[in-house]
């Protein structure tokens, strides 16, 4: 960059509801989607990153795991850490109702946060594991667009795939 | 009538929503949004909800299924037209009943899964399989199969499976068993699909025994095959062609396959140098073969299982020379042909042993000591069905194997005042246990539980109905076994049943089969003190 700035540059970003989060370059570099814009634009530096499709509360969900996480990293690794990492991705999802995982899932994946995604995808697919068609329907807030013969036709297609895990070696 | 008029409709309205693939991410911060999302976002704000995109976009969807299982996933897939075409493309495993009627459904099934690499067709016995027909359509759907199983598809022959080997030659892992295709579709496969890696074939019984035989291989997949694995073939031998063939191999198991191994061994050694494992099971193979496979230098697993004319002097040949040699199982069907002798040599020089398995074998203190001492990476040992391992052999594990982290003991002369050897010894130790030693009583188990509160402590009767698996990797089925046919065979005896469900009846095969006898004369021979070459 061409600043020689003596404390940690900040990035400005400000969310669809308006507000304007200044964070450390290296959380801001942790969204693959705004580290893409700097390479391609490294002149923009002293810009305001406007970013229409993320409301504060999610920003700042996000901001704080990135923030934890890379403090993570920046500690030896060990088994002991990866428990501490396991815990407060289970944590961080714990409290969390499923409308509002499904708004961080579209910031994770509009800011292209990889282990963020990966992360939230898997807790989502916890809680639909083993749940019926109908939960899953009222969780994401889907209509069905089946008639009645269609959904019977699929069913039977089904029928003829198994449902357990082949055990790879025989 | 009815199901092919509504599959009709089902294909044409799946078809047009086919048109929509996956999109790229829309991470650009300029105009993400897409038609697709504009077009919910009407829907919604028709419904006065307001939240502005809440359908999450196709490749989230397809991240969410893939930690989902198969059964799951179909539950996806009655949610709505959008989440079948997502989770039908984002399908890449797939396991399906391979009856003959599912011939009409291949065309919508695989259109709705167009992504397949993994596919799975399975039949059973009383029913009738899919034919030539079907497999060469599916493979017309699928081209980039990377793995194929198949099982008890006894209808498709060698043509169907030339037609399929044309079509999918990006084949990595083939995996066959029960059916009744032959030599020729054998070759087929090995003529076309030069990236083969994985090759299991199980009681193919197009493949004739005798005169009429016909060799396997090498084909062009011999270059590619790094595991190879080879079950209850009556004429095993005819893919000696294929396993000298294949340069790169490095892992060949053999469970009941009739051929002279001896024969073979000294020609597949000579040619496949990087060799690091081999199982033997029930095969005809004596120290000719061990021998041969000792120039093996890289070897690091080797299985022995019920190979009773395998001795200490081909144990110790082995030893010698393999001296990376890593996990070592024994199934010596107590025919003391393999012991001490034997075993010390593994002992002297094979320092990196970290696993040993002995079924059926006698060590005393005299080995088990040198192992214990000599090999300083020894973390997992099973000793099951031996005459001679007591509370001093025992003692004597626990008091010299430092790096010992699992113990498995089974129907061997143990009692409590063993187990209490192991409180104090073994500093590693983290599993212990111990089934159907009739000297373990549960009181003994929990002193030790009491006395090394870190030490989980495992203790199996044998009194209930027990189908956990032994360290030998063995299912031991206690239902199906009769008693005395246990003791004799050594318990955890079926090492080649596959599913391990519907076993009974194979396992009464196996039993009742030459093994069964070859093993006793071999018991009578030696206690008689004659020799055999």
């Amino acid at each position: 960059m061409s600043m020689a700035a003596v404390e940690t540059k900040k990035i400005t970003l400000r969310t669809a509801d308006n507000h304007e989060f200044e964070v450390e370059e290296a959380i801001a570099m942790e969204f693959s989607t705004i580290k893409t814009f700097f390479d391609e634009n490294p002149d923009a530096s002293e810009d305001t990153i406007p970013l229409p499709n993320v409301t504060s509360k999610c920003l700042s969900a996000i901001i704080e795991y990135c923030k934890s996480h890379l403090a993570f990293r920046a500690r030896e690794t060990s088994s002991s850490i990866d428990e501490q990492v396991r815990t407060y991705d289970e944590e961080f999802v714990k409290a969390r109702d499923n409308e509002s995982l499904k708004e961080l899932i579209l910031a994770a994946n509009y800011l292209n946060i990889k282990a963020l995604l990966d992360m939230l995808n898997q807790a989502v697919a916890d809680r639909i594991k083993n749940k019926s068609v109908e939960y899953v329907r009222r969780f994401f807030g889907l209509e069905n667009d089946y008639t009645p013969e269609e959904e019977a036709a699929i069913r039977a297609e089904n029928e003829w795939a198994f449902e357990g895990v082949d055990p790879d070696d025989d | 009538m009815g199901q092919s008029a509504s599959t009709a409709k089902l294909t044409s309205r799946r078809d047009c929503y086919h048109s929509q693939r996956s999109k790229s991410k829309s991470t650009a911060l300029i105009c993400p949004m897409q038609a697709e999302e504009a077009e919910d976002l009407d829907r919604r704000s028709i419904d006065g909800l307001s939240d502005f995109i809440s359908d999450l976009p196709d490749e989230c969807l397809a991240c969410i299924f893939q930690s989902l299982s198969p059964g799951d996933r179909k539950r996806c897939s009655l949610v709505c037209w959008r989440w079948l075409r997502i989770e039908g493309q984002s399908r890449h495993r797939l396991s399906l009943n391979a009856q003959s009627d599912l011939h009409p459904l291949i065309p919508s099934i695989f259109s709705r899964f167009d992504a397949v690499t993994k596919l799975a067709l399975k039949c059973d016995r009383r029913s009738v399989s899919i034919g030539d027909d079907a497999l060469v359509l599916i493979s017309e759907r699928c081209r980039n199969l990377t793995r194929l199983k198949l099982r008890t598809c006894r209808n498709l022959t060698d043509a169907g499976m030339a037609a399929f080997a044309k079509n999918c030659r990006g084949l990595k892992k083939l995996s066959c068993g029960s059916c009744t295709f032959g030599a020729k579709g054998m070759n087929a496969v090995l003529d076309n699909c030069p990236a083969l890696e994985e090759l299991s074939v199980k009681r193919l019984r197009g493949i004739v025994e005798g005169a009429a035989a016909e060799p396997i291989g090498p084909g062009v997949s011999a270059a590619a095959l790094k595991t190879i694995c080879l079950k209850e073939l009556y004429n095993g031998q005819c893919f000696g062609p294929l396993i000298i063939g294949a340069k790169n191999l490095k892992s060949l198991k053999l469970f009941r396959c009739s051929g002279d191994w001896d024969k073979l061994f000294p020609l597949i050694v000579d040619h496949v140098t990087g060799m690091v494992e081999i199982h033997m099971e029930r095969i005809q193979v004596s120290d000719v073969g061990l021998v041969a496979i000792s120039n093996c230098l890289n070897l690091e697993i080797l299985h022995l299982v019920k190979t009773p004319e395998c001795t200490n002097v081909g144990l110790a040949a082995v030893a010698d020379k393999c001296k990376l040699l890593r996990k070592l199982h024994i199934d010596g069907c107590k025919a003391n042909r393999i012991g001490d002798e034997g075993l010390n040599a593994v002992a002297k020089s094979c320092p990196n042993l970290q696993e040993l398995v002995l079924i059926g074998v006698n060590p005393t203190k005299l080995s088990l000591e040198m192992l214990a001492t000599n090999c300083q990476n020894l973390e997992r040992l099973a000793l099951c069905g031996s005459d001679t391992v007591g509370d001093a052999e025992i003692s004597c594990i626990a008091v010299k194997c430092i790096a010992l982290k699992k113990l498995c003991i089974k129907s061997c002369p143990v009692s409590d005042h063993g187990m209490e050897a192991l409180a104090s010894g073994c500093p590693n130790l983290v599993k212990v246990k111990v089934k159907k030693c009739r000297g373990v009583t549960s009181e003994g188990a929990d002193w030790l539980r009491a006395n090394r509160g870190s030490l989980a402590v495992n203790l199996d009767t044998g009194e209930h109905l027990d189908a956990s698996a032994s360290d030998g990797g063995a299912q031991d089925n206690g239902v199906e076994f009769p008693p005395v046919m246990s003791a004799q065979m050594g318990a955890p005896s079926i090492a080649s049943s596959s599913t391990g469900r519907s076993t009974s009846f194979k396992l009464l095969g196996l039993l009742s089969g030459r093994s069964l006898v070859a093993c006793t004369l071999r018991r009578l021979a030696s206690s008689n003190g004659s020799s055999r070459s």
